[in-house]
């Protein structure tokens, strides 16, 4: 039985989808489901992935916000990390079939859902907080105009992983480098005029793998549903450390 | 691993410093060598008695022994670890520092011993 949403003219689409159940398999597999999508409409390969569900219950997946904003559903999508809510159908696929895989470089838990503890893990490493160190101010730590649009392009991360998990340095060391997402938001916090602990991050930035992994081959950028650059971010970094007298 | 000078920015400013030497010596011999061919012995021999080229040499050779000594360290701690090839992997890096120090030390030494 195909699913399929109230609507005039449809067509049928393949979609190739990673399976795996711990419980039952003992190794990956693809397998191809078959469902109708409107002719005149574009969905997003969330949307696809919903029609496949109704077929096929099993199917595992994350998602919440459904509009790019809580980061839950990162996969691969025919060979390029993104987000299947906010990645039209008709850009990512090819043909008449779409290939979904789960982000690579992290254990799968089960079909597309991946384990994030190593991502989370490298994130904690770069403490995204404020750090101070004078006493808190009676009303708050006020920021200048310009100072705040410095944090522009790094606080819109939503954490999603997928531009890590595109990451070649990443899936290399994944304990030992940050990975462009940590990174981006190393940043974001050196970057922040109240903060008070930039000296101590630079220092924990400062060994072979933590930053220095990273090779430039920018696939974050390329990634990125934010539109983000951690490349950028990272030879802000690496400026910074190259200039201080140490 | 705070790398092999001690801090990850000393390691990627000595790669980097060392690829600039590399590059500059490398502009200069191609130079020379399209200045004034077609070549002959004497021009060549000529070039490599001068104390300048012998120490501009030196600094080139002492360039290429860090640069491929921190760069093959890097190569050999993104592929040849645990996570990539088991238990294997520590022994078969192991090997391939040993190979790489032979290699880098042998090819630099023996060129300024040629040089010198
Ligand atoms: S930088 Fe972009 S790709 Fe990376 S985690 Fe943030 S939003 Fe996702
Ligand atoms: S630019 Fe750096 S962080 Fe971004 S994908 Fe490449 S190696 Fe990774
Ligand atoms: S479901 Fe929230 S970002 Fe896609």
């Amino acid at each position: 039985m195909n699913s399929t949403i109230p609507t005039e003219e449809l067509r049928s689409i393949t979609l190739s989808v990673y399976r795996f159940d711990p419980g039952k398999d003992k190794k990956a597999y693809m397998q191809d489901i078959e469902i109708e999508v409107p002719v005149n409409k574009d969905l997003m390969v969330l949307d696809a992935l919903v029609l496949a569900k109704k077929q096929e219950t099993s199917l595992s997946f994350r998602r919440s916000c459904g509009e790019g904003v809580c980061g839950s559903d990162g996969m691969n999508i025919n060979g390029k990390n993104g987000l299947a809510c906010v990645t039209p159908l008709s850009e990512a696929i090819k043909g008449e079939k779409l290939v979904v895989k789960p982000m690579p470089g992290l254990p799968v838990v089960r079909d597309l859902i991946v384990d994030m503890k190593q991502f989370f893990d490298q994130l904690e490493k770069v403490k995204p907080y404020l750090i101070t160190k004078d006493e808190a101010p009676e009303q708050e730590r006020k920021q200048s105009p310009e100072e705040r649009e410095k944090l522009d392009g790094l606080y819109e991360c939503i954490l999603c992983g997928c531009c890590s998990t595109a990451c070649p340095s990443f899936w290399w060391n994944p304990d030992k480098f940050l990975g462009p997402a940590a990174l981006l938001q190393s940043w974001r916090f050196i970057a922040d005029s109240r903060d008070q602990a930039t000296e101590e991050r630079l220092d924990d930035l400062d060994d072979a793998f933590s930053l220095y992994r990273c090779h430039g081959i920018m696939n974050c950028v390329s990634v990125c549903p934010k539109g983000l650059n951690p490349t950028e971010a990272i030879s802000n970094i690496r400026k910074k450390l190259i200039n201080r007298k140490k | 691993m705070k790398g092999i000078f001690g801090s990850g920015t000393k390691d990627f400013l000595a790669v980097r410093i060392t690829a600039l030497i590399l590059l500059v010596y490398c502009i200069y011999l191609t130079f020379f060598v399209f200045h004034n061919a077609p070549i002959s012995f004497d021009v060549w021999e000529g070039l490599f008695q001068n104390v300048f080229m012998k120490i501009f040499t030196t600094l080139f050779l002492l360039s290429f022994s860090v640069h491929t000594w921190v760069g093959t360290w890097a190569i050999g701690s993104d592929y040849l670890t645990i996570a990539r090839m088991g238990s294997l992997g520590p022994i078969v890096n192991k090997l391939y520092r040993t190979l790489c120090a032979l290699i880098v030390g042998c090819v630099t030494l023996w060129s300024l011993i040629i040089i010198w």
